[in-house]
Parts: structure tokens; C-alpha cells; sequence
């Protein structure tokens, strides 16, 4: 999945880091093109409108959440990645997030160059998954799944994958653990973020949300 | 019993209602009776062709009497009620005195001269009593009491001489001339008198205005022409109608400015009445008419009232007399919503609510009252209640819309739905408690750490310091977002964070990661000892990227019941004192360590770099 980045959609209210993240993305894929959104609306309307590649969304815009943003992209355009970039990150927005469709999340206080090879490997294909979220999104299926979606569980290697992770190993570190290629711990955390959105998306983000706000 | 004969609102209302009803039925019966002479045969009555002067003399006394009793009915011991309720009950009595003239049947010997005598002295009291009310409603004008006197001597002694000793009782029309000018007048001074007080002035304009309107049409086409022996501009009797006018402005002023202290409620009062009556009324025509019907039609008629009326009738008294009372799950209900309401005035307003559902009082009030209970008061009609709710101590008073008496069961009720409030405000107050320790928790935390952090960043002197100790503030402030609750974090979390974030920034620059980690994991950490061990190991790394050349690192973590030590160490170049110079964040990592009672070396081991520190946990170990 080595799409080229072509049309990129920014959309984020603070206009310095606006300008921030046009430069990172400009650095991951030279010769792309950027368009702005300062807001939901602008970002909702973008999704409805233009054709994109990429997209990278703030979850905390003036005039609501970046969830929004997300949802119409799902909506209008499946074929587009969804990126989440978000400064603050607490887990239960970022799984909020990736229930309503994003494809992976960055956090907007890393270092610029950090930043872009981080955003060239979600154009290759490789999500990334942090510790405390892996830690989450295995709560999230122990509390839901069982209850009432069978269909809704992680096989054995996806907690497999989501344990190692959740100690802060990191999908290289993963991979060399079980044995397993890179890109095959790659496949297998998108396909545990596409079970994360099984089930109604507004189910998903409000469980989301629960989980976010009972931690142990 | 609904309709129970005890002193409430709605047994005085339905006295006086019945008593002017009787009044009203007697002078329609005479009526309608042909010139012939009075007959029972329905078919000679002249329903169709009474005049319409009498219509307005009736329908204008009967109903100043109506709105006059039935505020008197709400408000007995308050004067200006009982001078208004006697003005409806004279308004009644000139207006139907009057009707003399448009019966057809010849009256009894006498009769006209007393009606005449009736009219003209309930039209001089009306006048009479109208000036005193004046002089204390909406405001007690100054002097009211001898002013009160005055009219009464005046007015009185004039009234009895021209019917009395005089007997002349054209002089009548002269006295209710000056009266109204009085009435006026002294309606202009409540509103002068009022202008203090807005909503005073505002019920004296209205009432004013009403009596001006209704009383200054009256003079001006009727008493004034008289006087000055002219014929009435408009027929005396049409000019009756003019008096409507005060007790329909007043009927209006009482949902606008609340007059008598009353408010729209009052109205579910006559309602309740009026549909009482009608239902008797009714009963009243159907058993009159019964009794004249023919045989045959007759076992019809009463095949079809006990299938069709009967049904509907107890359809409708039982609506009538029915307390909608809420159930016991319902309060619950209401007394946890009202309890956790967010502020003050909205539990205020919530509780009253409630008491409107559970008693449905026509007044709610608050009192002054310390006591904790509740307590019947006035002999059943009021119940009064503690302070409760951010609510002061209220009175309710004529509960079930004025139909009945508060009773020893409605005062158990009240008793349990206040311990039931106390109980869940108490508990509400524990959980604000609660809320409020959390909320000086996480301000604690960010202060101590976010803002101390931001300080260092401000006071630091290269860019790019600045920019890392700013990440570091950011990555502490997501800690205490997504940790919000919990204060304390287990260690294995901490380290699983540290190792990605450690491992992710070393891989671009082709730096391997050993981790090895030998302790308790699931050691509680403070925030300090947290964001400490986080820097010092965000510190080490950004040394061994930027100074060292390594291409390996090592973290190895040990724990022991004493303390927590940690060891970084670099395969790279080591470093020489100059390019330490403890300027790069080292300074940092050493104070904050040796501020948390631990301690922090660097040293060179040959190859490499070797960063050691020891933060001592004594504190922090659980104790059994």
C-alpha cells in the first residue's frame, strides 16, 4: 500500500502549527499538494467537496471535534487516509478517533523530522500504536466483546501483537518477538483498528469514551 | 368528598355562586312570563322576546357578583377583597332592580317601589363602597382612615335623607354622580400615591384605568345628562354595561400585575366550580324536564340517561373530584433530579415543583420559619415545610387547587419526601466533596509539575533546550490528562511509555535498544518520581544521539525494597568534561533527582557513557 500522497488535506485551528504541518508534509512527500481548514465546518466541507490522499485532523476544533472530520471522510471518501494529529492525545480521544475511521494518530509535540518520517511511514502502510493505547484497546475488547460481539474479538495473535506493545515495544521490537515480519504486525493492527470500528461507530466512540475515563 | 362543606376557597365560592344563581333564576323566571300572568305551561314563556336591555342588566350584575366572590372566596380576611366582594354583591342588586321595567307579567303591589328603593340605595352603597376601597387599594392613601369616615357620614347620611325624610329618590342620581367623581379622583391619587413603587403604580393605573373607563362611560352618557335634566345619551340600563368593564379589567389584572396578591392559578378555582355547577344544572333539567315529558317518550328518555348521561356524568365528576396525586416512584424520581441539579436556584425551583405536583397548593410561599419539621397550620390549610433544597421554608396553603385540607397523611408524605431530599443532598455533598479533592489534586499536579517545567523552559537559554523542555512539559501534561484518575501510576506503565518513546527516537539515528528491566512492576509511582525518571532517561538518550556516536544503548532498571535505581549506559565515545559542562539539562536531571533525596553520577567507562541514578521509594512501598 505505497500510495503516493498527492492531495493533502491540513485540517487545524492554530495557524502556526498549521503551517508546521504543511512543512512536515511537504518534507514526507515532496511535491504534494497542500490545501487548510481552520475549522469543522471548512474540514467537514473539504471531505464533502475535494478529492484527497491524505488527510490530517486536530480533534480539538474551535467548532466542535475532529471526529466530525473523520466520520464525513468515511463517508465521502473511504479511499482517503485519515490521520490524527493531536497535541494533548489522551487516550480515550485518540480510540474515539480510530473508531470513527482514522487510520493512525500522531502527536503534534514530536520533532519535526521525527514528525515526517512518522507521517512517510503511515503513507507506506506501517500504524503505529502506543503503549497506553494498546493498553486501552485491549480493555476495550475484554469489556465489550465478551459481553455481546463475538464476532467483534481479537484472534490470539492481535493480543499477541497488542501485549508486546502495550509493554512499549514498538513493531520492529514486536516482529523480532514472535517471529514474525514487520509488515505482518503492521497487518495485524489494521486489523485490529478496523475491529475497533465494527460495530456502529457512535456505539464504538461512546465505549471508547468509557474506557478512556475507567482506567485502573 | 370534593366538595366537602369546610371552610376552603372552593365551599365559600360555591355558597356564593349557588345564592346569586337562585337570585338570577328567580328574576329570569318572572321574566320570561307573559303579560298574560305567570304560567307554568312552557309554551307561553317569552324566552325569545325580553328585551335586550334586560339581558345587560342581568348579565352585568350577575357577573361583577361572580368575579367580586369569587376573589372574595380566595382572600376572606383581607379588607380590600371583602369592600370588593360587597361592591359585586350591590352591583348585582342594582342591576337587577332595575329589570323592573322590561317585565311583561304584572308584579306584585309594592313591588316596583322596592325594587325602585333597591336599586337606588345598592347604587349609593356601590358608589360608597368603591371610594373606600379606593382609599386602600392598591396603597393606603394617607388619611384613610378619616377619609374612609367621611364617606361613610357624607355619602351615608345623604343617601338615608333623600330616601328617608326626603324621599326623593331622583336625588339618587345626583349622589352617584358626585360619588364617581370621588371614586375618580381618588383612583388618581393611588396612582400619584404609587409612584414609588412600580408595581403598585402599575395595579393602580390598571384598576384606575378599569373604573375610569367603566364608571367615567357611565357618568358621561347617563348620570350627567340626568343631572342636568337631559335624557340619557344611551339607555340606562345599555349604560349598565359599562361596569362589566371594571371587574373584566380586573379579572385581567390579576394574570398581569397578580391584584389581591393572587395569580392565574386563582382561575383554576372557578373553573372547577363552574364545572360543578354545570353538571348540577344538568341534573337540575333533566329531572324538570322528566316530569313533563308523555309516557312513551318518557321510558326513552330514561333508557337513554341511564346508558348515555349517567356514564358521562360520573366520567366527569370523577375527573373533577380526582387528585392527579404522583405515585411514590414518581417523587423518587423528582426528589434525585431535584438533589442533583447543578446549582442553587434550579434545586430551588425544582423542589417547588415538586410540591406543586405532590399538593397542587393555589399558594406557595416563603416563611420565615426555623423549624425542621413540617407542621399543619390554620386547621388544615396550610402546611408549612422546612428550609430544604437551597429553598427557604415555604408555606403551601389550599392544597388540591382550594378542594380540600392538607391531612395527617399529605404531613407523612411531606415528612418522608424531606428525609428522602436531606439524604440525597447530604450524599450529593459528599460527592462534591469528592469532586472538588480531585480538582485541587490535578491543579496541585499541574502547578507543581507543568508550571515549575514551563518556568525552566522560560529562564533557558538556547532554542533548542527550550524546545525539548516545552515537549517534556507537553508529554508530562498528557500524563496528567489521561491519569486524571488515578494519582499514583504503576511502574510497568510508566517504563512500557519510556521504552517506545526511547526506542522510536533512537531508531533514526541507527542506535539499538537493550531494555532490562528487574523489579516490581506494579510499584506505584508518584507524578515527581515519574516525571523524574522520565527525564533522566530523555536525557540520557538525547546525550547518546547528539554527543556519543553510539550505536547501542542500554536502560536496565532494577528495584529493591529500598529504592529504584537506573542505569544508562552508551557504546559510543564517552564524553569529555568540556562537552558536559553540565549545561545541557544535566544540571536538571541532578537537581531533580537530588531533590527527591536520591542521587545521580555520570562517569566514563572507558568506552562509552554511564549515567547512574538512585531514587529512594521508602515512602512509596506499600505498607502491610
Amino acid at each position: 500500500m505505497n500510495q503516493p500522497m498527492k492531495q493533502i488535506l491540513i485540517v487545524e485551528d492554530i495557524a502556526e502549527t498549521r503551517d508546521w504541518l504543511r512543512r512536515a508534509a511537504l518534507a514526507a512527500f515532496p511535491g504534494c499538494e497542500v490545501r487548510e481548514a481552520p475549522d469543522m465546518r471548512s474540514g467537514v466541507h473539504a471531505a464533502k467537496g475535494g478529492a484527497f490522499d491524505l488527510a490530517i485532523v486536530d480533534l480539538g476544533l474551535p467548532d466542535g471535534s475532529g471526529t466530525g472530520v473523520i466520520a464525513a471522510f468515511r463517508e465521502h471518501q473511504p479511499a482517503a487516509m485519515v490521520i490524527v494529529a493531536t497535541v494533548m492525545g489522551d487516550d480515550a480521544s485518540i480510540i474515539a478517533a480510530l473508531s470513527a475511521g482514522a487510520q493512525g494518530y500522531l502527536l503534534k509535540d514530536s520533532p519535526a523530522e521525527l514528525f515526517a518520517r512518522q507521517l512517510e511511514q503511515l503513507g507506506q502502510g506501517i500504524p503505529a500504536l502506543s503503549p497506553s493505547v494498546a493498553r486501552r484497546i485491549v480493555d476495550h475488547f475484554r469489556s465489550t466483546a465478551v459481553a455481546h460481539q463475538p464476532e467483534a474479538t481479537l484472534t490470539a495473535r492481535e493480543l499477541d501483537v497488542l501485549g508486546l506493545i502495550s509493554k512499549g515495544l514498538r513493531n520492529a521490537d514486536a516482529a523480532k518477538e514472535l517471529g514474525l515480519a514487520e509488515s505482518t504486525i503492521a497487518s495485524h493492527i489494521k486489523a485490529i483498528y478496523s475491529k475497533l470500528g465494527i460495530t456502529s461507530r457512535a456505539e464504538a466512540a461512546i465505549r471508547a469514551q468509557q474506557m478512556g475515563l475507567t482506567r485502573p | 368528598m370534593p366538595f366537602a362543606l369546610r371552610n376552603t376557597p372552593s365551599t365559600r365560592l360555591t355558597v356564593l355562586v349557588t345564592l346569586g344563581t337562585l337570585a338570577l333564576a328567580a328574576t329570569l323566571g318572572w321574566a320570561v312570563q307573559p303579560a298574560t300572568g305567570p304560567t307554568l305551561d312552557i309554551t307561553a314563556w317569552r324566552l325569545l322576546s325580553i328585551p335586550v336591555g334586560f339581558w345587560v342588566c342581568v348579565i352585568t350584575g350577575f357577573g361583577a357578583y361572580l368575579v367580586s366572590t369569587w376573589i372574595w372566596a380566595l382572600k376572606p380576611r383581607d379588607p380590600a377583597t371583602s369592600l370588593f366582594a360587597a361592591s359585586g354583591l350591590t352591583t348585582l342588586l342594582f342591576t337587577f332592580a332595575s329589570t323592573y321595567d322590561y317585565m311583561a307579567a304584572p308584579l306584585p303591589a309594592g313591588m316596583v317601589g322596592l325594587m325602585l328603593l333597591i336599586n337606588m340605595l345598592s347604587a349609593c352603597v356601590f358608589g360608597i363602597i368603591m371610594i373606600c376601597l379606593f382609599l386602600i387599594y392598591p396603597g393606603r392613601l394617607p388619611y384613610w382612615r378619616y377619609g374612609t369616615a367621611a364617606t361613610v357620614i357624607v355619602f351615608g347620611g345623604w343617601t338615608a335623607a333623600a330616601l328617608g325624610p326626603l324621599h326623593q329618590i331622583a336625588i339618587g342620581q345626583l349622589i352617584t354622580l358626585t360619588e364617581m367623581i370621588v371614586i375618580i379622583a381618588a383612583g388618581l391619587w393611588q396612582i400619584v400615591h404609587a409612584h414609588h413603587d412600580p408595581r403598585q403604580r402599575a395595579i393602580a393605573v390598571w384598576l384606575g384605568a378599569s373604573v375610569l373607563l367603566g364608571a367615567g362611560f357611565f357618568i358621561g352618557t347617563v348620570a350627567l345628562p340626568i343631572t342636568f335634566g337631559h335624557r340619557p345619551l344611551i339607555d340606562t340600563d345599555y349604560a349598565f354595561a359599562s361596569f362589566l368593564l371594571i371587574y373584566a379589567g380586573l379579572a385581567v389584572g390579576l394574570i398581569r400585575y397578580r391584584l389581591f396578591e393572587l395569580g392565574g392559578w386563582a382561575f383554576q378555582l372557578i373553573f372547577h366550580v363552574a364545572a360543578a355547577l354545570a353538571i348540577l344544572a344538568i341534573d337540575a333539567f333533566l329531572i324538570g324536564s322528566l316530569s313533563l315529558a308523555p309516557g312513551a317518550a318518557l321510558s326513552l328518555a330514561v333508557l337513554a340517561i341511564a346508558f348515555v348521561y349517567l356514564p358521562l356524568r360520573e366520567y366527569a365528576w370523577r375527573r373533577l373530584a380526582q387528585r392527579r396525586t404522583a405515585d411514590e416512584a414518581e417523587i423518587f424520581h423528582s426528589v434525585i433530579d431535584t438533589a442533583l441539579k447543578p446549582s442553587g436556584p434550579q434545586r430551588a425551583q425544582s423542589w417547588e415543583q415538586l410540591l406543586q405536583d405532590m399538593y397542587q397548593p393555589l399558594e406557595l410561599t416563603p416563611s420565615m420559619s426555623t423549624s425542621t419539621a413540617p407542621a399543619i397550620e390554620a386547621e388544615g390549610l396550610a402546611l408549612h415545610l422546612p428550609a430544604i433544597a437551597a429553598s427557604p421554608a415555604l408555606t403551601l396553603r389550599y392544597p388540591h387547587a382550594g378542594r380540600s385540607l392538607f391531612s395527617p397523611r399529605d404531613l407523612a408524605t411531606a415528612g418522608q419526601v424531606i428525609a428522602l431530599m436531606r439524604h440525597a443532598e447530604e450524599s450529593r455533598g459528599a460527592y462534591d466533596r469528592g469532586v472538588t479533592e480531585e480538582r485541587t489534586r490535578i491543579a496541585r499536579d499541574i502547578h507543581d509539575n507543568i508550571g515549575a517545567q514551563l518556568l525552566r523552559a522560560l529562564h533557558s537559554g538556547p532554542a533548542e533546550r527550550k524546545d525539548a523542555m516545552i515537549r517534556d512539559t507537553l508529554a508530562d501534561l498528557r500524563d496528567v490528562i489521561n491519569n486524571a484518575q488515578s494519582p499514583e501510576l504503576p511502574l510497568d506503565l510508566v517504563l512500557a511509555d519510556l521504552r517506545a518513546e526511547t526506542a522510536d527516537r533512537l531508531s533514526p539515528h541507527g542506535i539499538s535498544l537493550t531494555w532490562d528491566v528487574e523489579a516490581m512492576t506494579d510499584l506505584p509511582l508518584k507524578p515527581a518520581r515519574v516525571h523524574a525518571l522520565r527525564s533522566l532517561v530523555r536525557e540520557a538518550t538525547s546525550n547518546t544521539i547528539k554527543h556519543a556516536g553510539a550505536g547501542a544503548m542500554t536502560v536496565r532498571i532494577t528495584t529493591d525494597p529500598t529504592g529504584l535505581a537506573l542505569v544508562v549506559e552508551d557504546d559510543g565515545q564517552g564524553f569529555t568534561t568540556d562537552t558536559v559542562s553540565l549545561g545541557h539539562g544535566l544540571d536538571n536531571m541532578k537537581a531533580r533527582t537530588e531533590s527527591l533525596g536520591g542521587a545521580f553520577s555520570l562517569t566514563n567507562e572507558g568506552k562509552g557513557t554511564r549515567l547512574s541514578a538512585r531514587l529512594p521509594l521508602q515512602t512509596e512501598l506499600p505498607t502491610s
